[in-house]
């Protein structure tokens, strides 16, 4: 597939990043002479310097035989442009990273039909807050993601010292629910666990399981689920603002501390029942006034990593249960998380996660996740009549090292699978990888992407 | 300020008043009453003058903010002077200030009346008295709008001083588009509960007349004892069902209308609020009511209803003397007269729309004093309201509580008991009509002197116009050049 790239900011980057050890033909337009040069000594692409949003830069990029156009600069207006020209050219799909929500409509189906000729309308505020607003919901993990139809949640979790299940095997582990634990992260290493692994405190699990029974399983974890009613956000940027309405309709009691005095005003008439703050999150006294402590999350979502770990720590020690940060910088997540930020978000990784998941979105692959910084990916897809891995018991299956069945979707059910179980054609299933077995699980698996 | 074109804008509404004064003549003809002439001569001399202050000056060109409000204040004034007159003529009055109080209270929708016997009088003077509720329920500077669409913004600053409620909404770009809906709205409404009322037995001449009075929530009837005249207790039904329609906003009439959907009534706070107030007063004399007297649930209920939707809507219609009914009730009762109606309906008193701003602003001045720090707009319908109209609004309440305050002193030095003097005040700066004892249901206004007459119609129009429009005439800034 050939992908013209337009910006090579970091969601530019990481795309590419991606897309070439997928040994897709990336070639992308960027206008800083400086960036352009870092980013082809980094990687194996064609970098053209000049504007994305003129013809005459798409033609010499190739636009003719383009098949995907990522628009991605700082720019919405380029953005929007770069990918209604590719439309014209024919270009098959097309992403545009639009940022102001002036320009878009809550529904993003419709947010298609407003702006003609981008296929994903990508904003990496609103990515951003409904990711947080899915922590929310689920306040004890790191991560959350659906399957089937929202019947299979995968949870990342956090294995305490006093966990009931530290120090046991994972075959030891007998809960009436079914459950699969597809990967431990341990010391900075992931890795897909044995029957004889052991559980460590401080271990980071991923778990499969069916959604409704996920509280249940949580319990016999130790990792008790708490619901969390009062959330108070720092920064009341675009970010804070989506995500205060979306957890305003979820029905939650919000508050948002804001330092600048008119945006303080345009959240608090754009906001039904969300308490707009005005003042600096650093200030003890007005953290005490508004009871942070009381708070069950504190979301920090200021652009400035340094405030945002500072102000966690602060409302930590206040007493708040659980804080949640914005991470500009992706590498210093696990970093913060070690400290005491108990969730980093980097909205980077999550935009060019969303990207990647619509370009992925091919023939049979449903969806693709990238977890843990990019350190293991969620496949889901469906399996067709001629694949190698149907008719046959599970035991039986030579499946590629490096890569695990989570769960299996068929006629609305949900199985997560054991040794006996066998796959047939349609069924929708999912498959935990590394990275560095990917293409061959890929192979294996025969899927088209 | 430009006299010239205040003269003719007042001559343009002076014309609309004199051919309006063609229907009572048709009634009178009909009935081959012998007054007939009466309005044949009034009809013909206000179009006459009118035309004549409209031709001679010149309405070219946009009023400004202070000329709109100048020709609508003096519009009301010349409208009440000149539609008292075939009072006069016809020896229905005999002094000018029983007739202006009773013009006045015609076309401020008040209805209160200096009438004892109206039985007596011809038809040609009801259906004028009736019609005068008409004519001022929607408006006549709306009406005035509609029919000249040269008007341009000068017509929205009119439209605007007279238009009740804090804040008006166009319904079209234009506004003369939008002052035409509205009539047409109103007009439909009109003919529905004119067939209605005939229907269920009322003649025709009684059926308009009291839709009249109901659409404007006027409160004027062509029988002694109100309403309570008809038996029929689905012509109560009726006449409570289309007050309290009177008593919402025209504009969402027109949208749910349009929209064929009655959503539009149920997203709109004002409204929710409103039927909450209606419901919860109904059931509280209900139960009042229930415990005093040995009457039929539906008799009580249907008085219940009648009583508290025709006060609210500060229509002034009684099927009841509530003047008779515990002070509980009574207490509620006055408290409604305050209240009034909806934004943009035909109602008069403070209204729900700023009854809800002030309550919800009242709301957010206590979270503030619990968090100091935050930013707290007041909302309604999901929109925020503006500094402005939020002060305006809490100074239209003030103003207002400081006119009743005064006024209730000026009656008493006037020879009304504290009661009296209360209600007639609260009735009449409300637009209501009857209040309580002296001036109740059962009573009239006739006792009050002259100059009591004078200034209760003083109150009046600056209850229909919302004060502002009137008194801003009193700045001395105002005409100063």
């Amino acid at each position: 597939m050939r992908v013209i790239i337009i910006g090579a900011g970091k969601i530019g980057f990481n795309i590419a990043k991606i897309l070439v050890q997928e040994k897709h033909d990336v070639i992308v337009i960027e206008k800083d002479e400086e960036r352009a040069k870092i980013l082809m000594e980094s990687l194996d692409i064609q970098v053209i310097i000049g504007n994305g949003a003129s013809s005459s830069v798409l033609r010499e990029a190739g636009i003719n035989e383009a098949n995907l156009v990522v628009a991605v600069t700082e720019i919405d207006e380029v953005n929007m442009i770069a990918c209604m020209l590719a439309k014209n050219f024919s270009v098959d799909k097309t992403v545009a990273r639009v940022r102001n929500p002036e320009y878009l409509e809550d529904n993003p189906e419709q947010s298609k039909r407003v702006l003609p000729g981008i296929d994903l309308v990508i904003n990496p505020e609103l990515v951003t807050a409904k990711e947080i607003a899915k922590l929310i919901d689920v306040p004890e993990a790191l991560d959350v993601v659906y399957y089937g139809n929202g019947k299979i949640q995968l949870l990342e979790l956090k294995i305490t010292a006093e966990a009931p299940v530290a120090n046991k095997y994972i075959k030891d582990l007998k809960f009436n629910y079914p459950y699969l634990i597809v990967s431990i992260f341990r010391a900075g290493k992931m890795m897909i666990p044995r029957g004889d692994d052991k559980l460590l405190a401080n271990d980071i699990i991923f778990i499969l399981a069916k959604t409704k029974e996920m509280i249940r399983i949580e319990r016999l974890l130790g990792t008790e689920r708490e619901k969390a009613e009062r959330v108070m956000v720092l920064g009341g940027g675009f970010t804070g603002y989506h995500l205060a309405r979306i957890l305003e309709e979820r029905k939650y009691k919000v508050t948002i501390i804001e330092k600048d005095y008119n945006r303080c005003l345009d959240l608090s008439n754009k906001l039904q029942n969300t308490l707009v703050i005005h003042g600096d999150a650093t200030d003890i006294d007005l953290l005490k006034t508004e009871s942070a402590e009381d708070a069950d999350i504190f979301v920090c979502l200021t652009d400035d990593d340094k405030l945002n770990l500072l102000v966690s720590l602060i409302v930590k020690n206040l007493g708040t249960k659980r804080t949640i940060a914005q991470v500009r910088r992706s590498d210093y997540i696990s970093l913060m998380q070690s400290v005491g930020i108990d969730v980093g978000i980097s909205p980077r990784t999550l935009t060019a996660n969303a990207i990647l998941r619509f370009i992925n979105k091919g023939n049979n692959v449903l969806s693709v996740t990238l977890l843990s910084n990019e350190s293991a990916e969620m496949l889901e897809f469906i399996v067709q009549p001629d694949s190698k891995i149907i008719n046959s018991k599970l035991r039986e299956l030579n499946f590629p090292s490096g890569a695990i069945l989570g769960s299996i979707f068929r006629k609305n059910q949900v199985i997560i699978p054991k040794g006996d179980d066998v796959i047939l054609p349609g069924d929708m299933v999912t498959v935990f990888v590394l990275p560095k077995n990917k293409l061959r699980v890929l192979e294996y698996l025969n899927v088209e992407k | 300020m430009n006299y010239s074109k205040i003269a003719a804008a007042l001559g343009g509404v002076l014309m609309a008043i004199g051919v309006s004064m063609v229907l009572p003549l048709i009634w009178s003809l009909y009935y081959g009453e012998h007054d007939w002439t009466t309005f044949l001569l009034c009809s013909v001399g206000t179009t006459f003058i009118g035309a004549i202050a409209y031709k001679s000056n010149n309405l070219e060109g946009s009023l400004n903010n202070k000329e709109a409000l100048a020709v609508v204040s003096f519009s009301w004034i010349e409208a009440s002077v000149f539609g008292a007159i075939p009072y006069l003529l016809s020896g229905t009055f005999t002094s000018f200030a029983d007739a202006l109080f009773e013009t006045m209270s015609g076309f401020t929708t008040t209805g209160a009346s200096v009438l004892t016997d109206v039985e007596v009088l011809t038809h040609g003077i009801l259906f004028w008295r009736s019609l005068t509720h008409w004519l001022g329920g929607m408006g006549i500077i709306v009406l005035f709008v509609a029919i000249l669409s040269t008007l341009g913004v000068g017509g929205m600053q009119m439209f605007r001083a007279e238009a009740p409620g804090p804040v008006t909404e166009k319904l079209k770009p234009r506004i003369s588009e939008t002052a035409k809906i509205l009539w047409y709205t109103y007009l439909a409404l009109t003919i529905a509960e004119t067939l209605l009322l005939f229907v269920f037995g009322m003649p025709l001449f009684d059926a308009l007349c009291h839709t009249f009075g109901t659409l404007a929530t006027g409160g004027f009837s062509t029988k002694n004892a109100s309403i309570g005249f008809y038996g029929n207790p689905l012509i109560h039904w009726v006449i409570i069902l289309f007050t309290f329609l009177a008593g919402a906003n025209f504009a969402l009439h027109y949208q749910a209308f349009r929209g064929r959907s009655l959503k539009y009534f149920w997203r709109n706070a004002e409204f929710k609020l409103y039927t909450l107030i209606v419901l919860f007063s109904i059931a509280l004399i209900s139960i009042d009511l229930l415990s005093r007297v040995a009457l039929p649930f539906e008799t009580i209920l249907r008085q219940a209803s009648f009583q508290v939707i025709s006060l609210i809507t500060t229509t002034g219609y009684a099927t009841a003397d509530f003047n008779e009914w515990s002070l509980f009730s009574k207490a509620l009762l006055v408290i409604l007269m305050f209240i009034g109606g909806c934004s943009g309906s035909t109602s008069g008193a403070i209204k729900v729309g700023r009854i809800l701003v002030l309550v919800k602003q009242s709301i957010l001045e206590l979270k503030q004093s619990l968090h100091p720090r935050a930013i707290l707009s007041p909302k309604i319908d999901g929109k925020s309201i503006t500094k402005e109209v939020l002060i305006n609004i809490q100074e239209f309440f003030f103003i207002y509580i400081v006119i009743v305050g005064i006024s209730v002193v000026i009656m008493a030095f006037l020879g009304l008991d504290l009661v009296s003097a209360f209600t007639a005040v609260a009735a009449t700066l409300g637009n209501v009509g009857p209040g309580l004892a002296k001036v109740g249901p059962t009573q009239n206004y006739s006792f009050i002197s002259d100059v009591g007459k004078y200034y209760l119609s003083f109150l009046m129009l600056l209850g229909r116009l919302e004060l502002y429009t009137v008194l801003v005439l009193f700045l001395p800034s105002f005409w100063r050049k």
